[in-house]
């Protein structure tokens, strides 16, 4: 590593310019990530004009800024509202709205940007010490393992409904039935379209997440207040902060989803949804309390989290080592390199290597600022809890009409998240799970695709799958963690306490 | 009772996607599973797993409280369908009446709903909810909102 590089690279950074464009971009990213249907990708997008009247550093700093705050903004609305800004929110969901309903909001909310932050963090210094070995290893990474990972993920689907774990099952397998809707990657076929031209390019989990979370959770609230007849009633419940304090009894927590969701980050295709469920199923799996999972558990908050950011720097290193994307949203900055007469890769790093530090410390500095401002903002955010719920619950509604639109600009897609917000509030009500259809819906797809294309590679060789060294300790580890549950369960059940009573 | 209708009615989609799948080209398969093989195994899946966990819902429903009466479904209240009734409103009218007037008077109509009433106070917050919502996704994000028609579709061009 060449020290006076990284000095030039932290001084670059550091200027009065460069500076208010990481803090700007840092929190247009929050802003926009945390509107239902923006993604990172498309703010990026709609960025990239004003890119063209700044200089080469200047515009990727502003860019790689707002790739890190969007990254913090998509639970920003997954916690208060249950409405996850993006698909690697909707884990935090699932414990970050019972923390809200409990008075939590902003102890939710402080953990959910610390922990990101620190997430963040973690995956910059690895990538800026690491970068070469770990790409290296990224190619290894084949169909065989791409699958593992999917059913890794998976195995968490079952763990989600403790309630009726069949039901679970079954909404995961809806999610993944949904996920084949479309033209099938291999061939091209038609499948079930129903011979709607809108179905032909697939179903987009926004609107079927924004219709299974926010609308679902409306008719839901609008169910419960209409017996208690509290519509107009402010609500008085404490907004709990977080001590800094706090951060550190999470700390192990924290650790093992920065590594989580670094490797997975680097594997070009993944991204921060895949991290997320990995990290928190594997948190779960470990918990001396996995029953309180799902109901308000700050290791539910901080395990995805915390990955879904470690993944958003991670993705970065296949990028700028190899010049392969590892998340739509770096594919889009690529292009943005691109457009200012870059080529990421190799000879990056020899012909622009002050870039490349450049790159780090802008996001590191995002990563930081974020964990400052943020921990500030939150309770700004926090307050909109206290809205009496006649007035929350249309502009929850407005934004997710707007945002199932954005996704396209079709009003067939605000239809989609209007029926899957009927589809998901009997779902809720009759024990299914919503959250494991999404799931379902984002990893069905990379699991059919390299599920075939690696037995197309291997010939039909099914137990290739399970002979392959790294996906059959994927696999290992998958089969291990859903048999967890039963195996802790047996050995309590032999122990000596329990053969003495 | 709502339990045994919707997984009937969960029933009745996986068998409409099984016939579906039945139709899908399977000429150019290349791979062992072609594009059907997987979709089909996961419906079969599903279906299987519908009917265990039906034969659940069928079992709680007969040994159910027999003695306690059955009140009106809250589905059935005029806040919820009147909410679903207002979105589908709102998504067949928007082309026509425009974003902007659409919105105001969605927003209007889910304050009442929701037991605000119509007032002075109410429709000026619908008009800066609706004017906020313009300036931010079809201003500043340059979202493609819908712009109506005739003299509505002409004002819009002022505003986004």
């Amino acid at each position: 590593m060449d020290f006076q590089l990284l000095i030039d690279g932290l001084l670059t950074t550091l200027s009065p310019v460069n500076l208010l464009l990481v803090i700007l971009g840092m929190m247009a990213g929050i802003i926009f990530g945390a509107l239902p249907g923006i993604s990172a990708s498309m703010t990026i997008v709609l960025l990239l004009p004003f890119t063209y009247y700044l200089g080469i550093i200047p515009s990727i700093i502003l860019l790689v800024a707002v790739y890190m705050g969007s990254a913090y903004g998509g639970a920003i609305t997954a916690i208060l509202f249950n409405t996850p800004g993006d698909p690697a929110a909707v884990v935090t969901a699932m414990d970050g709205y019972p923390m809200t309903k409990q008075g939590k909001a902003g102890r939710a909310l402080g953990l959910s940007i610390s922990a990101g932050a620190v997430g963040g963090i973690f995956s910059i210094i690895v990538m800026l010490f690491l970068s070469p070995p770990l790409s290296a290893f990224a190619l290894k990474i084949q169909s065989a393992e791409y699958f593992a990972l999917a059913v890794l993920g998976m195995t968490l689907i079952a763990s989600i409904g403790r309630k009726n774990p069949i039901r679970t099952l079954i909404s995961g397998g809806i999610g993944i039935l949904l996920a084949t809707i479309g033209l099938d990657p291999m061939t091209g076929a038609e499948r079930l379209t129903f011979g709607d031209i809108h179905l032909m390019n697939g179903i987009d989990f926004i609107p079927i997440m924004i219709g299974a979370f926010a609308f679902a959770e409306v008719l839901s609230q609008v169910v419960e207040r209409n017996s208690s007849g509290s519509f107009n009633m402010s609500s008085k419940i404490p907004l709990e902060g977080l001590k800094l304090k706090d951060m550190w009894y999470h700390r192990w927590c924290v650790l093992r989803a920065s590594v989580i969701g670094t490797m997975i980050g680097i594997l070009p295709g993944t991204g921060g949804s895949i991290a997320s469920i990995v990290s928190y199923g594997v948190e779960m799996r470990t918990s001396k309390n996995p029953e309180k999972f799902g109901k308000g558990a700050e290791e539910g908050v901080v395990a995805p989290e915390t990955a879904n950011n470690a993944a958003a720097g991670g993705s970065m290193i296949p990028m700028l080592t190899l010049g392969i994307p590892g998340s739509p949203t770096t594919a889009v900055i690529l292009a943005a390199l691109t457009l200012q007469g870059l080529q990421p890769g190799p000879q990056m790093m020899t012909e622009q290597p002050l870039l490349l530090y450049v790159i780090f410390f802008s996001m590191l500095l995002a990563s930081i600022a974020a964990f400052i401002g943020g921990r500030l903002g939150v309770q700004i955010f926090a307050l909109m809890t206290r809205l009496p719920y006649s007035v929350l619950g249309p502009t929850v509604l407005g934004f997710s009409i707007v945002g199932a639109y954005a996704v396209d600009n079709d009003l067939f897609q605000v239809w989609i998240a209007l029926l899957f917000g009927v589809i998901g509030y009997f779902m809720t009500k009759y024990d299914f799970a919503p959250s494991a259809m999404i799931l379902g819906l984002v990893l069905g797809k990379m699991m059919e695709e390299t599920f075939r294309r690696h037995l197309l590679v291997t010939n039909g060789d099914y137990a290739s799958f399970v002979t392959n060294p790294i996906s059959g300790v994927i696999l290992l580890i998958a089969v291990l963690g859903a048999l967890y549950p039963l195996i802790s369960k047996l050995v309590k059940k032999n122990s000596p306490n329990d053969l003495t009573q | 009772m709502g339990e045994l209708i919707f997984h009937i009615i969960l029933l009745v989609v996986i068998g409409l996607f099984f016939k579906e799948s039945l139709v899908i080209d399977t000429e150019r398969v290349s791979d062992p599973v072609g594009p059907a093989g997987f979709p089909q195994g996961i419906i079969v899946i599903c279906a299987v797993l519908l009917l265990i966990s039906l034969y659940q819902a069928v079992r709680k429903y007969t040994n159910r409280d027999k003695t306690v009466s059955s009140e009106k479904p809250a589905e059935l209240s005029k806040e919820f369908m009147g909410i679903l009734a207002a979105i589908s409103i709102y998504l067949l009218v928007v082309d026509y009446l425009g974003f902007i007037l659409c919105t105001i008077l969605f927003f209007i109509a889910l304050y009442a709903l929701l037991g605000r009433g119509i007032s002075f106070k109410e429709t000026a917050r619908s008009v800066v909810f609706s004017f906020g919502f313009t300036l931010v996704f079809g201003t500043l994000l340059n979202l493609q909102l819908p712009r109506g028609i005739e003299i509505l579709k002409t004002f819009s061009y002022w505003i986004y």
